[in-house]
């Protein structure tokens, strides 16, 4: 009966406020978590000006040693944890659904809860700022006995760390239980686009180490506070464990941080090349692979730290194997692109560029894994700018291209292409300029999360400050263009792209509150 | 309604591949410590006695060098040092030597050593007969202790290994061990 009454009222919902905090509809849901990490990613910002302002000259310039580590952790915290985990949740949460031709997520209110809980778990984070003895400085890999002399933040930071993990879980349950139970009649697995492919496995990476980072980190909240010795060698307990346990964690995070942007792309690329996705099976073993890979490499973050030879030499080539499924991706990609009626609108040139810096950062990354070469490169600037150029022009340039590419569908309006243009050129070049120069300086021996450093260095570091702030500027014209956008423009059609295929363009565009209540016909 | 119930059961499913997970976190502490006990790696030595016999029949004529160091955690409290840093010895052979601590405060300090072999391959071929390792141990105040350590090398350990070193870290007894 209530059932009945509720169908009647299906499109009313609260107005204002309430109406973002009570809801259960999972394009509202998909808005807030891309919101909120475009808020994150101006906090994070600022973070990361605050290095690079400090590390403009050699010498203490700005900040005092302790708040610069600070700023290099909770810098890392927020982008990972903030950014792009739920940037990557956000465009799940929007897209997933329509992809697959379902009504809405699977578990509608478990999913109001695992966004509202973000912004509680990142006040927490942050609010320890302000706390006696500062924020967490020992690193985001919270590395004891180290992290252990955290002052009054501590407990802060591992529970802020317990309520993102749990955020993420929820999320990617619901995701799993709407890509297994939610697809339109004739979707078979084989069927659906890479996006909700590639989330499938992310969501399952994410399920099986998400706990495991919690339990690490609430060893490392015993040990602090109840005595116990996992970690203290005075009571039989070994840091080194500890290193293990969060790189058992850590390394398929890395990939969860990436193999959504894989399925953006891989949706891009066909629209502008105008030609379906090469190796489509390929792609999806491809996946497949690198999730499996994922989960036996973890100690190449760790080869210095005293391992066995034979030990060494698994990791290594465990590592370097993982370069044949990425291979397969990036040759799949070139290969759409080859002799297709290509155009470069925004999206297009940030998956362009996604393709070519991913793999600079891929490269470095094979670099990194050979073990005797490691031990020179560990703990320097070369890993910074390694893992920046996955992330940044990577992660963070797919997010980019997701949004530039499903703004028309979102809004209803076209978004200026003179601008996106604009801000591709500007955040291409000032990325490059930050982060390449990195690698001569870690190459050259500079260690990472150090507020000074030798007058060897000082030239490349200005040239990375520059960039820097280059790059930070240049995404105020993100946020400017889509808030512009989001009010007004010229109408966007339902097809948006001339060469777009899948369900979500058979909607209107803005689609409908609620969409696929009859599920679609699929071909 | 019978696909919410589809989706409940999902759901229900990957929560149990979560707590699953959560445990497994927790058991890969004495995993880990199976496993480095087994192969030795990480340095970590047996702390078991071993029997004497078995080694001082089979006397190799290879001659090694074994060294002693010493850490403390604690500051200046306790001075904590080998009374020699080097040794040659022949496999098979069993030697003595002796640590020496002095407690420099006016209270008693409870603690162990705990004991590390580099390199690592070492570990499972460095016998200890008798240790102050062992167990826990009292120092009163002003007091200077000798502690024991016989040990013997297994004639086993691999041609290529020339020096060993063995290293104590001192460290006091955490508040919690002391109650009981």
């Amino acid at each position: 009966m209530s059932s009945v009454v509720k169908d009647e009222h299906h499109d009313e919902h609260p107005s204002g406020i309430m109406r973002w905090i009570t809801t259960t509809n999972h394009k509202d849901i998909g808005t807030l978590y891309l919101w909120f990490a475009m808020i994150m990613f101006f906090i994070g910002g600022l973070m990361a000006l605050v290095i690079r302002s400090e590390l403009f000259q050699p010498g203490l310039q700005f900040v005092d040693p302790q708040f610069f580590n600070s700023m290099t952790t909770m810098h890392a915290l927020v982008m990972i944890f903030g950014v792009v985990m739920p940037a990557f949740t956000g465009l799940a949460n929007w897209m997933i659904p329509i992809m697959v031709g379902g009504p809405d997520m699977a578990l509608p209110r478990m999913n109001n809860w695992s966004f509202w809980i973000m912004p509680f778990a990142f006040s927490m984070l942050l609010s320890t700022l302000f706390m006696d003895g500062g924020a967490p400085a020992g690193g985001w890999t919270l590395y004891p006995p180290l992290s252990l002399q955290t002052g009054d933040a501590f407990p802060f930071l591992i529970f802020a760390i317990h309520f993102m993990g749990l955020s993420s879980i929820m999320g990617a349950i619901n995701i799993v239980a709407t890509i297994l139970n939610m697809r339109a009649p004739g979707m078979t697995l084989m069927k659906m686009p890479l996006f909700v492919w590639t989330w499938l496995i992310t969501a399952f990476l994410l399920i099986a180490v998400m706990p495991v980072l919690a339990g690490g980190v609430t060893m490392l909240l015993t040990d602090k506070f109840f005595g116990t010795s996992f970690f203290n060698a005075a009571g039989g307990g070994d840091p080194v464990m500890f290193q293990h346990i969060f790189w058992f964690f850590g390394h398929p995070e890395v990939y969860i941080l990436i193999l959504p942007s894989f399925g953006v792309v891989s949706a891009i690329i066909p629209t502008f090349a105008r030609k379906p996705l090469f190796g489509y099976a390929s792609m999806v073993y491809a996946t497949a692979s690198i999730a499996f890979l994922s989960f036996i490499v973890w100690a190449h973050h760790m080869f210095t730290v005293g391992m066995p030879l034979a030990g060494e030499v698994f990791f290594m080539f465990a590592t370097m194997l993982i370069a044949v499924p990425t291979g397969v991706k990036v040759f799949n990609w070139v290969t759409t692109m080859w002799k297709g009626a290509m155009t470069f609108e925004t999206p297009m040139l940030f998956a362009i560029g996604f393709i070519v810096m991913f793999t600079i950062g891929g490269f470095s990354g094979l670099m990194l894994a050979i073990t005797p070469a490691d031990f020179q490169y560990h703990d320097t600037y070369f890993v910074v700018a390694h893992f920046h150029y996955v992330l940044v022009p990577g992660s963070i340039f797919a997010i980019m291209a997701a949004c530039y590419y499903w703004l028309p569908k979102w809004t209803g309006n076209m978004y200026s292409e003179t601008l996106g243009k604009t801000h591709f050129w500007l955040s291409t070049i000032f990325v490059n300029l930050t982060f390449f120069p990195m690698h001569f300086v870690g190459l050259a021996g500079m260690p990472r999360r150090i507020p000074d450093y030798s007058l060897q260095f000082a030239d490349y570091n200005m040239i990375a400050s520059i960039g820097a702030f280059g790059f930070g500027f240049a995404q105020l014209i993100f946020l400017y263009l889509i808030i512009k956008t989001i009010k007004g423009g010229t109408k966007a059609t339902d097809q948006v792209w001339e060469g777009a295929e899948g369900l979500e363009w058979t909607l209107s565009s803005p689609p409908p509150y609620h969409s696929f209540n009859t599920p679609p016909v699929i071909k | 309604m019978k696909e919410k119930k589809l989706n409940i059961r999902t759901a229900k499913k990957l929560i149990f591949i979560c707590f699953s997970m959560f445990l497994f976190s927790f058991a890969l502490i004495p995993l880990y410590n199976i496993i480095c006990d087994v192969t030795g790696l990480n340095g970590n030595t047996s702390n078991l006695k071993e029997k004497v016999e078995a080694y001082t029949e089979t006397i190799s004529t290879e001659k090694l060098n074994v060294q002693f160091i010493s850490h403390q955690y604690n500051g200046e409290k306790l001075v904590f040092k080998p009374s020699e840093f080097e040794m040659v010895v022949s496999p098979g052979k069993v030697y003595s030597t002796v640590y020496i601590a002095t407690n420099k405060t006016n209270s008693n300090i409870v603690g162990q050593a705990v004991p590390s072999v580099s390199p690592n391959e070492a570990a499972k071929y460095l016998k200890k007969i008798e240790c102050f390792c062992f167990e826990e141990q009292t120092f009163e105040p002003g007091k200077v202790v000798q502690l024991p350590l016989y040990f013997a090398i297994d004639e086993k350990l691999p041609n290529r290994i020339k020096t060993i070193t063995l290293s104590y870290s001192f460290f006091e007894a955490l508040n919690v061990s002391k109650k009981d």
